[in-house]
């Protein structure tokens, strides 16, 4: 009797020492693990998650001009910015944003960096000009813009002028303005789509081509059925980043328009600088900042979701 | 005249050095013809020009007796299966296998008619809707000759369409390329680096090396009577024993690497008499010997078994030779054992120039079996 | 792949969300300049007294600013005054804001006088008041009217230092050609009108008259009626609660601007003030108002002779005169006590006559000493150019009262961008009442949020 208890006490015994190695040599994998993960995780704490945290802190908040929490409201910035005319008139600016520059940017990268992609005597001379709108930051390109759109002496009213064509008020008419950031925009954009898309592109496998020279295929036969699906992982993520970068256009704003006229210009991230840094309401500004961090996620889950079905990953 | 003749074709990059010198060649029609050679010998450029999708430097390209140097690969009426297969990853295997039809606007009902018939042969049927990710190699292998075959073009071009493929897979695929070929009556221009392939699957083989044809003819013939030292070393396996050979006719000796002796009766043996000979003896030739003729007795440094026959390594001066006897032997490393080598197996080439002088007399006595 | 693009696009957001939060990136960028600083006081002159000067003085203002920083270390040399440009008033402002109260702060900040009430509510700074008394200084000798400005219930803030009013300038070849008295400009609303009018006429390819939408330009307008901005007199008595004008002062200005737009006599550049001038020097427009900070720049630059003149008024109103602009200086609390003097002394020395003089003459700026006038320098500028005179003589045709002594109120700047808003509306052909009421509206409104996130 006795002999038989131990018995079976020695066999579970065991097997639980057994399963204690396993636990103990897991939770030595894990630590390590976190060990390798901890400076990206103290980076992350510091600079993401901490903002991030802050940010939806204050926006229950009125603050003072340096930031620091005076009256917790509770949802009221919230209320308050889906009810003012002016947010609601950003969103739309910034919607419409969106819709201007991100198609036409694609458009005109690809069809660039397809152009780019023969293989012909000097292409590196226009792969270099075709990108090098990345070289060039936002500022000096703002202010080359600034002097191209001169309401009397810029290049492009004296050419409107020349042709005889009244010239446009690009930055102060407030049916151009939008429309003028937006050309702005795309075309510092463009270097940096193309020479992602160029890339894409030279990574097709050129059998591909030559299998379909041989079996008779035409240029555009070609582009259709084989470049154009072979290059969508390249165009998912080259929308998804432009899309998210056109959320986020400040630079040619503030030096551009200021978000003139008559708030035209004032996209999202404009509105926010604007609300934090010259009106000091910190608490408004987070709530928008938050939404803002809610429309971009959401964008980029609904593009995961649908957007990916048309996408073939080799 | 041929289904594809080339006419002192040549081609360089950037005018330097030729990559293909002066290639003359007629394929015949309904010929399986391989092209082998060892990488960057210039096989696959050839074949590209071919197909139209290399530029020809020089030369003249006739198919069915019509120039077609200017003419864009759709304009040749062939069609070809690239090494990694071409498959487009975004289309399954019916549209794959139809993807040429479509781009030449062939008739829908034609279309589903040829489609039905290649994916029958090709066993394929099953597969129509699935990608090329959910497909084996073998499975892709065939979709890429499915490609082929609908396209119903008279000559098939082939770019080392087996080397992605395992080993017993290749040899599986090597009989059903070899049969599709002869049901169909087509042309068939296959590129390999493989001999083994060239071997099996060629009714004809071009050796190539550095742009130059070494020799053109049926297997049995390349394997038999190697046109040079090139050829010899690279078709059969294991490859051709070499030797230099030394000639002292007052001893009546042939000296081979300073190390093997081999008696010659001036009478009944013809030796060529040249300064500098390189002798070469293929492997099944070193038979075993018995009491009665061995010639040799040889150190073994190795044995590898394969079952059906054992491979025996012995330094022969600064090289190492190999013996192919048939049947399992019971032998060590490190054992002497007896061999015997006849002068009229060894095929002699000129050291110089590498040209055969004289094949060996044996293969064709005793191994070409007329059916 | 996609986990890659997953993570990017997070990190994008995140990213965003991080730098609409709070000051981080200033903060950083202030410590910055203060390590820099750091270096520069221990390589130089260790017994001289260091005194941080922040501005907002670009371009023009910048060399003369510089200049007179120079001269005062070279005078003497106990103080080393380090003038530090920190970008434009807001920005200079908002990195203040994020160091305060920190060694990284600086000794002294020009601030733009809309700043004024959250300088004040800060907490940050030291009262001049205090100097002032502990020093026995006498500020009796400056400009009355820009005290007025400076001072609340009697005590001084700031030190104001640069300080200029809207004036309008115009081309006076242009008013020839058009058959205008150049040396009579127009005076009222109704007569810029005329005058546009008449300038178009003569000359199609160039517009009558400009407005930049400022809201500073919108609020002098007002002072010029004698209309209030915010209530509880110019929130100089109590903390405002509402807007200060009526709808009949506040409205006037856009139906002028509106008139004008419809008669095709008026050029629109937005806000933007340096197009605007590019304008007008150009000869595309024949009349702006513009800060009188500028008249030097504008008459070194303009190939006719440029004349200035009093801001306009409408008609039926008198006129009030104008708002003291410009910016003032202040003084940083929790400052070792040496450095404070130090401060206090170059304060002091900029106020002058002889500097004054020099900075009214290099900037067009109006001298903070009306002594400035009588120095040589300034007798023999305003000789040559007698248009540096017209904004002197507008300050001190000014009525004193509260209208024209200025509003104080923390939401002034979200203010001014309701009022340009509207403007622009209103250029671009939008209905005057619904771009006035929206804008009053919104004003109010931020009137209002202020309050409350003050927690009163």
């Amino acid at each position: 009797m006795s002999m038989n208890s131990t018995a079976i006490q020695q066999t579970p015994k065991s097997q639980i020492n057994f399963e204690q190695v396993k636990k103990k040599q897991r939770m030595k994998n894990f630590s390590k693990g976190m060990l390798f993960l901890l400076p990206s995780i103290i980076l992350f704490s510091v600079f993401l998650f901490y903002p991030l945290a802050r940010t939806i802190y204050l926006s229950f908040f009125l603050t003072d001009a340096a930031g620091a929490t005076t009256v917790f409201v509770g949802w009221e910035n919230y209320v308050t910015m889906f009810t003012s005319p002016i947010f609601l008139q950003s969103m739309k600016s910034t919607f419409l944003f969106v819709l201007y520059t991100v198609p036409i940017t694609i458009i005109i990268s690809l069809f660039l960096a397809v152009i780019a992609n023969e293989k012909l005597k000097g292409i590196g001379f226009f792969r270099t000009i075709y990108s090098s709108t990345m070289g060039i930051s936002v500022a000096a390109a703002s202010v080359f813009w600034l002097y191209l759109f001169h309401p009397s002496m810029g290049p492009l009213n004296l050419l409107l002028n020349a042709i005889g064509a009244e010239g446009i008020g690009w930055l102060t008419d407030t049916s151009w303005a939008l429309f003028a950031i937006a050309i702005t925009t795309i075309w510092m954009n463009i270097g940096f789509t193309f020479l992602i898309l160029l890339g894409g592109l030279q990574s097709i496998d050129s059998s591909l081509y030559e299998s379909a020279d041989i079996d008779g295929a035409g240029y555009f036969y070609k582009l259709r059925r084989i470049t154009i699906p072979m290059l969508s992982p390249t165009l998912f993520f080259v929308v998804t980043v432009t899309i998210i970068n056109a959320f986020q256009t400040f630079g040619q704003i503030d030096i551009l328009t200021q978000g003139g006229p008559v708030n035209s210009t004032n996209l999202v991230v404009y509105s926010i600088y604007r609300e934090a840094f010259v009106n000091y309401k910190f608490g408004s500004a987070s709530a928008q900042a938050v939404l803002l961090f809610i429309i971009i996620l959401l964008m980029t889950f609904l593009q995961f979701k649908f957007g990916e079905r048309k996408v073939h990953y080799q | 005249m041929g289904q594809i003749d080339l006419v002192d074709i040549s081609k360089s990059y950037d005018k330097q050095k030729n990559v293909l010198d002066e290639i003359n060649l007629s394929i015949e029609e309904g010929e399986f013809f391989v092209l082998v050679g060892p990488s960057g010998s210039g096989k696959s450029t050839l074949l590209r020009m071919i197909a139209g999708l290399e530029d020809i430097t020089s030369g003249t390209l006739k198919i069915s007796n019509e120039v077609v140097n200017h003419l864009p690969p759709k304009d040749r009426n062939l069609s070809m299966v690239f090494q990694n297969y071409a498959l487009y990853p975004h289309l399954s295997v019916e549209q794959n296998i139809l993807f040429g039809l479509n781009a030449k606007k062939v008739d829908k009902e034609e279309q589903q008619k040829r489609l039905i018939e290649t994916a029958e042969m090709m066993g394929l049927s099953e597969l129509l809707k699935r990608k090329p990710k959910e497909l084996s190699g073998g499975q892709r292998q065939r979709v890429a000759l499915a490609r082929s075959v609908v396209s119903e073009a008279p000559l098939c071009l082939m770019d080392e369409p087996l080397s992605n493929l395992d080993a017993k897979l290749r040899g599986q695929m090597r009989m059903e390329i070899r049969r599709l070929q002869k049901r169909l009556g087509m042309t068939m221009v296959y590129v390999t680096h493989d001999q083994v392939e060239a071997m099996t699957m060629g009714d004809r083989i071009m050796v190539l090396n550095d742009g130059k044809i070494q020799q053109v003819g049926k297997p049995i013939t390349l394997y038999n009577e190697p046109a040079n030292l090139f050829v010899a070393s690279f078709i059969g396996s294991p490859k051709m024993n070499m030797g230099k050979a030394v000639f002292h006719a007052d001893r009546n000796q042939l000296v081979i690497d300073d190390a093997l002796h081999l008696e010659i009766d001036p009478v009944i043996n013809n030796v060529p008499r040249y300064p500098n000979v390189t002798i070469g003896i293929r492997a099944e030739h070193l038979y075993p010997g018995t009491a009665e003729n061995t010639t040799h007795v040889v150190e073994v440094i190795n044995v590898e078994q394969l079952g059906n026959e054992t491979l025996l390594a012995f330094e022969v001066g600064a090289e190492v030779w190999t013996a192919k006897w048939p049947g399992q032997w019971d032998v060590q490393v490190g054992e002497k054992v007896p061999v015997h080598i006849a002068i009229e197996n060894l095929c002699f080439f000129d050291s110089d120039t590498g040209l055969l002088i004289k094949p060996a007399r044996a293969g064709k006595q005793q191994e070409v079996v007329t059916a | 792949m996609k986990k890659i693009l997953a993570i990017l696009m997070l990190g994008f957001v995140l990213f965003l969300a991080a730098c609409g939060s709070d000051g981080n990136a200033d903060e950083a960028a202030g410590s910055a300049t203060a390590g820099a600083e750091g270096t520069s006081e221990g390589s130089g002159d260790n017994e001289k007294q260091v005194v941080t000067f922040w501005h907002s003085m670009g371009g023009a203002g910048q060399e003369a600013l510089n200049a007179i920083v120079d001269s005062y270390n070279s005078s003497q040399d106990e103080v080393q005054v380090n003038a530090e440009y920190q970008g434009s008033y807001d920005e200079a402002l908002t990195k203040f804001n994020s160091v305060a109260g920190t060694d990284s702060a600086p000794t002294i900040i020009q601030t733009f006088e809309i700043g004024t009430m959250s300088m004040i509510n800060s907490g940050s700074i030291l009262p001049i008041q205090e100097l002032v008394d502990a020093d026995g200084y006498d500020m009796s000798g400056l400009e009355e009217n820009i005290i007025n400005y400076y001072s609340l219930d009697g005590t001084f803030y700031s030190m104001p230092f640069n300080s200029s009013t809207p004036v309008m300038y115009y081309n006076k070849d242009a008013f020839e050609a058009a058959g205008l008295d150049p040396e009579a400009p127009p005076e009222t609303f109704e007569e810029v009108e005329e005058a546009s009018k008449a300038i178009v006429e003569a000359n199609p390819d160039m517009k009558g008259f400009a407005l930049q939408a400022y809201g500073w330009l919108y609020e002098q307008l007002l002072a010029n009626q004698g209309a209030l901005l915010l209530n509880n007199d110019n929130g100089r008595t109590d903390t405002p609660t509402e807007i200060g004008w009526t709808e009949e002062e506040g409205k006037s200005i856009f139906e002028w601007v509106e008139r004008m737009v419809n008669d095709e006599t008026f050029a629109n550049y937005g806000t933007n003030g340096d197009n605007m001038v590019s304008g007008f020097l150009a000869g595309d427009v024949s009349m702006f108002l513009q800060s009188s900070a500028s008249s030097r720049d504008v008459i070194d630059n303009a190939p006719f002779e440029v004349g200035i003149a009093f801001l306009p008024h409408p008609e039926e109103k008198e006129r009030a005169g104008v708002v003291i602009g410009g910016a003032s200086l202040w003084m940083i609390d929790g400052k070792p006590e040496a450095e404070t003097n130090a401060a206090w002394d170059f304060m002091k020395y900029l106020q002058t006559p002889e500097i004054q003089a020099e900075w009214h003459v290099g900037t067009g700026y109006f001298a903070i000493n009306p002594a400035a006038y009588d120095e040589q320098v300034a007798v023999d500028a305003h000789e040559e150019m007698p248009q540096l005179n017209v904004t002197v003589e507008q300050l001190q045709a000014t009525t004193s009262s509260f209208a024209t002594q200025g509003a104080l109120m923390d939401m002034i700047p979200e203010g001014r961008k309701i009022m340009e808003t509207a403007l622009e509306t209103v250029y671009n052909g939008g209905e005057v009442d619904d771009a006035y009421n929206t804008a009053v509206d919104q004003f109010n409104t931020a009137i209002e949020q202020a309050n409350a996130a003050r927690g009163e």
